[in-house]
């Protein structure tokens, strides 16, 4: 469902791009990245125990 | 409003690069599609979170096509606006295919999933981010000479049509992540099944299985 939500997000960048809405596509956008960061982390290095 | 201002051949060429960046990355995405339905390979989550950091790469590019026909367009910064969208994009998904690449790098590991072009698809992922940093930043050194100027009126027939196939693209895939995943928060490290069909055939089970009043269930 994370994941999905993820894809809700870059499609909601997507239609804020369509409609010219620059600040709101910017800030989809970062919410994005975050997102997709945090999954990213959560199934990549979380499980491992890792330390940097 | 900014006055139009009249393209030069470069400029044609960097805005029809757009269109070919967003549908390129398209190409990609459905490619991984007909391998999950055709192939019948269910993406893994690190398959997934390289498909989202492409399609956030290619709102870099939609960014500046939708860009030059605003009324409040800025060329210039929308220009390198789009550019550093793709750029940060890229650079994640690099970290994604990158370690799902090294998670299988060893000799005599078979890799997740099946080949294409001798490759596996996180190895292309991989290719794909790699050329999009480089275009990414050969344009933006060409300065000026790249920078689409500004359009008046609608976007034209090809930006639309390139814009639809992007919408498509995403709305599958969240339809695609939403049958996978069911009504779990994430997705297992090894998929088998779409989660949300099976949980759809448990219920219309419990539901057609009928307890008498011995408390013999039957069916």
């Amino acid at each position: 469902m994370v994941a999905a939500f993820i894809f809700i997000l870059i499609f909601g960048t997507f239609v804020a791009l369509r409609r010219e809405r620059r600040r709101e596509s910017l800030i989809f956008f970062a919410i994005s990245m975050v997102g997709v960061t945090l999954l990213f982390l959560h199934h990549a290095t979380d499980t491992l125990g890792l330390s940097f | 409003m900014i006055e139009p201002t009249k393209s030069t051949g470069w400029q044609r060429i960097s805005f029809a690069l757009l269109h070919v960046w967003v549908l390129g990355v398209c190409v990609v995405v459905i490619g991984a599609f007909l391998v999950q339905f055709i192939g019948r390979e269910l993406p893994c989550p690190l398959c997934l979170l390289q498909r989202m950091a492409m399609l956030l790469a290619a709102m870099g590019p939609m960014f500046i096509i939708h860009r030059v026909t605003s009324v409040d367009s800025e060329p210039g910064a929308d220009f390198s606006t789009g550019f550093g969208m793709s750029i940060i994009a890229s650079v994640l998904g690099l970290a994604i295919s990158g370690r799902q690449t090294l998670l299988h790098i060893l000799p005599g590991d078979p890799g997740y999933g099946g080949a294409v072009f001798g490759l596996h698809l996180y190895t292309w992922a991989f290719i794909v981010f790699i050329v999009v940093i480089l275009v990414s930043g050969l344009t933006l050194s060409a300065g000026s000479m790249m920078v689409v100027g500004t359009r008046r009126g609608r976007p034209g027939v090809w930006s639309r049509i390139t814009g639809w196939v992007l919408g498509v693209v995403i709305a599958g895939n969240v339809v695609s992540a939403l049958f996978e995943s069911g009504t779990n928060w994430f997705l297992p490290d090894n998929p088998t099944n779409y989660q949300l069909i099976e949980e759809f055939r448990g219920y219309m089970d419990s539901r057609s299985s009928v307890v008498d009043p011995s408390g013999q269930k039957a069916n």
